[in-house]
């Protein structure tokens, strides 16, 4: 038990499926369930960890959540109400994200501190003296040095990127902040200072999280819920200490054993098992109601 | 020996000053062979990547004392001797599969180009030879795949193709920068064993730049710390991971979050940030963050391999340097 089985929910999805078009061919009209009907609930102060395979529908339920793609089938429910009955606005100051792939996210021709500046631009937040100082204090705040305030991304490294990407995210002092891959392009010394800054503030600030990465070991650490994917469908879903101590689903014993921990000359595991496997796909026992 | 660089500087002019991105860094990679590049963000992995495949920002200034591929030297060739060789003998795996690859063209016609760049073989052969190494990369419904774009696919996917499109043409050396980061661990030790069987049955070598040190301790023969542009430890896997003795590598075992680590607190994290490279540059790049730092590191420190110890750039005698990584570090060390 996480300890917030009282907290309101915040975050509901219901039911929640979305396809996408294989193949482009007019005659193959092949379909792909990226999500699979697929119902959570986030509550205050969660944080909810998403593993799963590669392709498992991860990114695209983020997205749904943000309300960035729409889902094919079934709702997703912010405070109770359809996330389609906000406004984009109103959506942004409440959720935001930090995406996979700090690279593409940065608009290459900005400077740090427009780009972090940027939702207050578009919220008409604030002077533009008083913007540019809530971007200087941003910076601070995921450690980057002020004197980055005026580069450009393309003169950063991918860990430095990463940190923009989080500052300008918090910019609207979000509530619910979902980071797909947030620490994946970071050395394991900038990932401890970006995780620690997302406890810190989760603390500060009240933040919900919702953090997707394949990195089971920072998962474990950082959350207090864990949703397995395997090809759309959520196959558990259990309290990250469950879930790490016994887990009940092939799947994810698998991806426990795959884990790569320090052992020098080990090698690597080998973890080959049939994809193709319908067991892989029958989610776990339902998770004891809390 | 498949690739040697010895003495790697790359400068790059900025609004600010000059950038000493690399400073001076060696190292070799032998047939087979696995090199290990590890280091704090933006200490230059990625351009020394770049550097030995000619792929340096344009401003960017390369100087080295060797830069040999298979014994040829890699710096005085002609624009089209390594674009023959950039994409056939070497293959690069990019940290941003974004850039490189192409949006308006579909997988397919990228992975089939590369290998008509430089064989004279068939569309159909070449989109066989592309439906089979994507396969072997395990993305399933290869032919399927040939006809997407690349923002139709998921990262992992775009990861994955990368791989399969590095290994179109056998290359005898593979730099990898993150290849399997965006990747679930089950399709990344797919990865991973599969680079290791390539390599063992022809002898392809292996530059892997990986912030993951569980990987790292796995796969590598050797590794190479890095930190602002200098190497600052090397040694095989096991003296690295059993016998860390530069500050920064006990730093880095030290942050790692682990099972035995309470959950939801903070982890030990490594206190500043890196020094700026503009300019001039002076003493140990580590002090400004180091807990042993005395005045001695202000002056410039050099890789040195006393006795009974690997390469290390650090002026702490190894026995003290063991010292601290026990108490950093725990009885383990
Ligand atoms: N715009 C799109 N058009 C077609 N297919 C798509 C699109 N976006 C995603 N998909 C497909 O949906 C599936 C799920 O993709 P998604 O990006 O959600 O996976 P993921 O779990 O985030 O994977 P990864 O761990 O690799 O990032 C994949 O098969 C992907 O190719
Ligand atoms: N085109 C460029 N112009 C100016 N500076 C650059 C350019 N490319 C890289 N740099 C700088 O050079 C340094 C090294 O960058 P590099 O990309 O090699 O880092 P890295 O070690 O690969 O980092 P990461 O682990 O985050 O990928 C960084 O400080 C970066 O800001
Ligand atoms: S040389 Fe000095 S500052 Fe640098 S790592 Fe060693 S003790 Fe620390
Ligand atoms: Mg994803
Ligand atoms: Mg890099």
């Amino acid at each position: 038990m996480s300890g917030l089985e009282n907290h309101p929910v915040v975050l509901e999805m219901r039911d929640v499926t979305r396809t996408f078009r294989l193949s482009r061919g007019w005659l193959r009209r092949e379909m792909l369930t990226a999500v699979d009907n697929v119902s959570l609930q986030l509550r205050k102060g969660d944080v909810l960890g998403i593993v799963g395979e590669s392709g498992s529908g991860k990114t695209t339920l983020s997205k749904m959540m943000l309300g960035l793609l729409a889902p094919s089938a079934g709702e997703v429910l912010l405070d109770g109400k359809p996330l389609t009955s906000f406004d984009r606005r109103a959506l942004a100051r409440r959720i935001q994200f930090v995406f996979q792939d700090p690279y593409s996210s940065l608009n290459p021709r900005g400077s740090i501190g427009a780009i972090i500046a940027q939702p207050l631009r578009i919220h008409g937040i604030g002077t533009r003296a008083e913007r540019e100082k809530r971007a200087r204090e941003l910076l601070d705040v995921v450690g980057l040095p002020s004197r980055l305030f005026d580069s450009s991304p393309g003169q950063l490294s991918g860990g430095q990127r990463q940190r923009v990407v989080i500052a300008r995210a918090l910019a609207l002092r979000p509530d619910i902040l979902v980071c797909d891959e947030p620490t994946s392009a970071l050395d394991v010394s900038v990932q401890a200072q970006i995780l620690n800054l997302l406890l810190d503030l989760r603390k500060e600030f009240d933040l919900t999280y919702v953090l997707v990465s394949h990195n089971l070991t920072v998962i474990e650490h950082m959350t207090t819920e864990v949703a397995v994917m395997y090809l759309g469908r959520i196959v558990e879903l259990a309290d990250a200490e469950n879930l790490f101590g016994n887990s009940s689903h092939p799947y994810t014993k698998i991806l426990l054993r795959s884990a790569m921990t320090i052992a020098p000359g080990a090698g690597i595991p080998d973890v080959e098992f049939d994809r193709g496997d319908p067991a892989f796909r029958v989610p776990a026992a339902a998770r004891q109601s809390r | 020996m498949l690739l040697d660089v010895q003495d790697l500087t790359i400068d790059i002019p900025t609004a600010s000053g000059v950038l000493h991105a690399v400073q001076g860094i060696s190292f070799s990679v032998d047939e087979g062979e696995t090199l290990c590049i590890v280091g704090e963000s933006g200490c230059g992995k990625s351009l020394t990547a770049l550097a030995v495949m000619d792929l340096l920002p344009r401003r960017a200034i390369r100087a080295a004392t060797s830069l040999a591929f298979s014994g040829r030297d890699l710096r005085g060739l002609s624009r089209e001797a390594m674009n023959r060789l950039r994409g056939d003998r070497i293959a690069m795996i990019f940290q941003e599969p974004m850039t490189s690859l192409n949006p308006v063209f579909t997988i397919g016609d990228q992975m089939i180009d590369v290998l008509r760049q430089h064989r004279k073989v068939s569309r159909r052969e070449a989109r066989d030879r592309a439906v089979y190494l994507l396969d072997k990369v395990g993305i399933s419904s290869p032919e399927a795949r040939l006809a997407q774009y690349p923002h139709q696919l998921s990262g992992g996917l775009r990861q994955r193709v990368m791989i399969a499109m590095a290994l179109m043409c056998d290359p005898k050396l593979i730099l990898a920068d993150e290849p399997t980061t965006a990747l679930d661990v089950t399709i990344q030790a797919e990865l991973l064993r599969l680079l290791m069987a390539l390599q063992q049955e022809f002898g392809m070598g292996l530059v892997l730049i990986t912030h993951d040190l569980g990987i790292v301790s796995r796969m590598a023969d050797k590794v190479a710390v890095m930190y602002a542009g200098q190497i600052v430890e090397s040694g095989t896997a096991e003296t690295i991971f059993n016998d860390p003795l530069h500050p920064y590598t006990q730093g880095l075992m030290a942050c790692l979050p682990a099972p035995e680590r309470q959950r939801m607190q903070h982890l030990k994290a490594i206190p500043g940030a890196v020094p700026a490279l503009v300019g001039a540059i002076e003493g140990c790049r580590f002090r400004g963050r180091c807990a042993h730092a005395q005045p001695v590191c202000e002056r410039d420190v050099a890789l040195r391999e006393p006795a009974g110890a690997h390469p290390y750039r650090c002026v702490l005698p190894a026995e003290t340097s063991r010292d601290n990584a026990r108490a950093v570090l725990g009885a383990g060390a």
